[in-house]
């Protein structure tokens, strides 16, 4: 009876200690996509700049970088209200992670290669904190 | 070196300190997610996101 008591004891406490740790490490995955499609629209505005991309391609491509940083605004505001009330931030991750897809299917039909080179670098490495927010979306 | 060729070259450079700067961009985060909480670390992804949609309409 004591070892159950003591075992319910440690769940709680590991309950209580892990919750706030998803939405921490969500945020850090966040705001390390930010800063990666920072330096993504960063390499385009530097291809615009020596003329091996158009201002077209950079206003299509740009279209679905905004798209994707519009639901990242949205799912920092679920992360900070679900870190207090404990919501479900279920529809928010989904919706970003299907921008992001959009955006790399996009970022494939960029026709100078050594700018597509440049996006996909930034998109590979903002993938991998895009791949933790995908792993909450798996484990919920 | 023909004018094609230079701008290879330069537009090469550009992304290795592209690469770099986004590694160490990287780096820096996650090195400061240890001291921030979960309201600082959005405040800094907003701001981020906010500068991108921002800078995508000029």
């Amino acid at each position: 009876m004591r070892r159950r008591k003591i075992a319910a004891v440690i769940v709680v406490a590991l309950l209580l200690t892990g919750c706030p740790k998803v939405y921490h490490n969500l945020a850090v995955a966040s705001q390390a996509v930010a800063h990666s499609l920072k330096n993504v629209q960063d390499g385009i505005d530097q291809a615009v700049a020596d003329g091996v991309m158009t201002q077209q391609e950079r206003a299509e491509i740009s279209e679905y970088i905004v798209n994707v940083a519009e639901n990242g605004l949205t799912l920092d505001k679920a992360i900070r209200e679900a870190s207090k009330s404990g919501a479900s931030v279920q529809a928010q991750v989904d919706a970003f992670l299907s921008a992001f897809k959009k955006l790399q299917a996009q970022s494939l039909g960029i026709r100078d290669g050594k700018t597509r080179l440049a996006v996909s670098l930034g998109l590979t490495s903002a993938e991998t904190s895009v791949a933790i927010i995908a792993a909450f979306q798996n484990g919920k | 070196m023909d004018a094609d060729t230079l701008k290879l070259a330069v537009f090469a450079e550009e992304l290795a300190v592209l690469a770099a700067k986004t590694i160490s961009d990287l780096s820096k985060v996650i090195r400061d997610s240890h001291t921030k909480d979960v309201a600082e670390i959005l405040d800094d992804a907003d701001t981020t996101y906010n500068g991108i949609i921002a800078r995508a309409k000029i």
